[in-house]
């Protein structure tokens, strides 16, 4: 599904990214864990598109197209769908008006007619059942005087409403409590399927102990310096990333 | 011969053919010793009126519309009292009123059965002073179509009243005058709506009068074509609990200035000025506001928000005036400008003048671009890059054309809106 080749990347001439490679396909997820500073968000914002991020080098094929090519709306369109480590918020437009927008615009592209309301809002009834998100919040502005645990809700409502190939968390767990943390990593559990795949960013391995990946990535100064499995994720709980960080400069 | 000169000739020509009953001789000595407001006039220091000065306007002009015509513009159609006033002439004929209530006036303020009324004369000029302001002084010596309209003690206009001024006269200057009285507890609705075509000067005056525990929804919408002047001012004079809720939407003409006033003249008053302004290519847009708080325990909440576009350039002046005896006051102003293009200019000017201690008042003013994290956001989730610009500037427009609450007008200035983003 998507294929990344020593992607190198920089912000205002800044080198981020130094040569990243991952293979990601159907039905898995992978966790890319690092500390601060390591290039995980920026990783998140090239492959969705975010103006500013330049990939200076190697490629990104996004079932076999050429995803740098494409515009932030056309990898969405396409099924790449972000959740914002920190979303936006949007006063004066709703977020039941948003998601219309955007699945209408989604399925404009396919050529697809717009949906209609009763399928619009039925959808709308499910998915907010899904992450436990009151479909009260859908009728108030986006993200607009949200709990920092509400607007992280409304990023996995807004993915599960999208239904994308690939989802990338971005730093999803950071600020949430334990129980909204588990309602979280359970509408992430109950999106997961043989078709799609996503890429779980964390600093912590808390989240994985609930959104369990099959592949877990170290990243460190731009690089993915380990790889493994979530035992991996285990070690760096305990053991914290200052051995992967000898390890590199051995 | 310049346009002051020219239109104090006017004066002499026309004076015997105008109405009686107001104070016309010194309207126009006012305006022969103020003349049209200069420059170094700090109420109009960023506001060129050479376009106008520099133009020959008369004031005498003909009026012919038919139903036909008038029938075109969607407001004519809808479920309100309307009123048709073109090229400066009250149409009666093609006016549209439902009302029945004896408790409400609503017609010609120049009729001679209104302008020689008890309630005009204890109100008409008392609260837009002639001898403030060159084209307040103008109005007021050659006005001679404009709306009175009379709520009387408990009365309620049940259908909004649509004020519906089409001028299409070439280098001609109307004069329209409004009165509108709300009794105690009275309630009415009324917009004025503008459409200009051609070369012209509309300068309009609204005074308004509400007394205790009245409420008042009133809009002005502007449409005018891109040759056209409007100059307006709507001055308000409110007493103890009544409510203003003034909605100002302005996106034509080549220049537009609107000052509003409210003097907060009694306690538990409530006070909203909301604006929102559009403009494109070669506009000029001028909004000047004061909430005058004289009596304490009142509160006023302005807010203001403009869209800049090609080298469109627009003013916002609000000034919030806290008086000695106006302790207790509320009064919170915020005025946004969004600048589409580096030839846009938006010139905001908040001021706060208070001579009371214990108030709570605010004001914020911000200019600037869209937000480019919030496009990304829409775009991140497949929305396309201009329908997302499109989405964040209506929301923006919106949060102040919702506040319209008159539904038919509402839905047809959002539908506009949307035409006017998308071109």
């Amino acid at each position: 599904m998507l294929s990344i080749k020593n992607l190198k990347a920089k912000i205002e001439n800044k080198e981020i990214l130094n040569g990243i490679n991952l293979e990601v396909k159907p039905g898995e997820v992978h966790a890319i864990m690092g500390p601060n500073g390591s290039g995980k968000s920026t990783l998140a914002s090239v492959l969705t598109g975010k103006e500013g991020y330049e990939a200076t080098a190697g490629e990104v094929l996004y079932n076999g197209q050429n995803l740098l090519e494409l515009s932030a709306e056309d990898r969405a369109r396409e099924g790449i769908f972000l959740a914002f480590q920190y979303p936006v918020e949007i006063p004066g437009v709703t977020t039941t008006n948003f998601m219309k927008t955007a699945l209408n615009e989604i399925r404009k592209s396919k050529g697809q007619d717009p949906m209609t309301a009763g399928e619009f809002l039925k959808r709308l009834k499910d998915k907010a059942a899904l992450v436990e998100l009151d479909p009260e919040l859908a009728k108030r502005y986006v993200n607009v005087g949200f709990s920092g645990g509400e607007k992280k809700r409304n990023e996995i409502f807004q993915m599960a409403m999208l239904e994308p190939k690939l989802g990338i968390l971005d730093e999803t767990d950071s600020g949430l409590d334990i129980d909204a943390l588990k309602i979280v990593a359970n509408g992430v559990n109950k999106l997961r399927n043989k078709d799609n795949a996503f890429i779980v960013i964390t600093h912590y391995q808390r989240l994985l102990d609930y959104i369990v990946p099959d592949f877990v990535h170290v990243l460190y100064k731009g690089k993915i310096v380990k790889s493994g499995t979530k035992e991996l994720a285990l070690q760096l709980e305990d053991e914290g990333y200052d051995w992967i960080k000898e390890e590199v400069v051995s | 011969m310049d346009l002051k000169s020219k239109l104090i000739s006017e004066y002499k020509e026309l004076e015997k053919t105008l109405t009686p009953g107001i104070a016309r001789d010194e309207a126009i000595a006012a305006f022969e010793s103020v003349g049209f407001p200069a420059k170094k006039n700090e109420e109009w220091r960023f506001t060129n009126i050479a376009p106008i000065t520099n133009g020959s306007f008369t004031v005498r002009m003909d009026s012919a519309i038919s139903r036909k015509e008038i029938e075109k513009y969607k407001e004519y159609n809808f479920d309100a009292n309307v009123i048709v006033i073109h090229n400066g002439h009250y149409n009666g004929e093609l006016s549209k009123i439902h009302n029945t209530d004896s408790k409400i006036i609503i017609g010609n303020l120049f009729d001679a059965k209104n302008i020689k009324s008890a309630a005009v004369k204890n109100h008409y000029g008392k609260s837009a002073l002639a001898a403030a302001d060159g084209f307040t002084a103008l109005n007021a010596s050659f006005s001679e179509a404009g709306v009175f309209v009379l709520v009387k003690k408990n009365a309620r206009l049940e259908k909004p009243l649509i004020i519906l001024n089409i001028t299409d006269s070439n280098d001609t200057m109307s004069n329209t005058r409004n009165l509108i009285i709300l009794e105690n507890n009275a309630y009415a609705d009324v917009s004025e709506v503008y459409y200009s075509e051609n070369k012209n000067v509309s300068n309009c005056v609204t005074e308004i009068f509400l007394s205790e525990n009245s409420e008042l929804h009133h809009n002005k919408i502007q449409n005018d074509g891109i040759e056209s002047f409007h100059v307006g001012t709507t001055s308000v004079h409110q007493e103890k609990s009544s409510r203003l809720y003034s909605n100002v939407i302005s996106w034509g003409g080549a220049f537009i200035r609107n000052t509003l006033n409210s003097l907060i003249d009694g306690e538990g008053i409530d006070c909203y000025f909301r604006g929102f302004y559009l403009a494109k290519e070669n506009q000029f847009i001028d909004n000047h506001t004061l909430a005058d708080h004289a009596k304490p325990a009142s509160h006023s909440n302005e807010l203001y928000r403009g869209i800049i576009d090609a080298n469109g350039s627009t003013v916002f002046n609000g000034k919030i005036m806290v008086r000695k005896d106006a302790q207790k006051t509320n009064a919170y102003q915020t005025n946004n400008n969004i600048l589409l293009s580096d030839d846009a200019s938006a010139n905001a000017k908040p001021q706060l003048e208070i001579f009371a201690d214990d108030v709570k008042c605010s004001h914020g003013a911000t200019t600037g671009q869209i937000n480019e994290d919030e496009i990304f956001y829409l775009r991140a989730r497949g929305i396309g890059e201009s329908e997302a610009r499109k989405m964040l500037l209506s929301a923006y427009a919106r949060e102040v054309i919702d506040e319209i609450s008159f539904g038919q007008m509402r839905e047809l200035v959002s539908a506009r809106l949307e035409e006017k983003l998308s071109s």
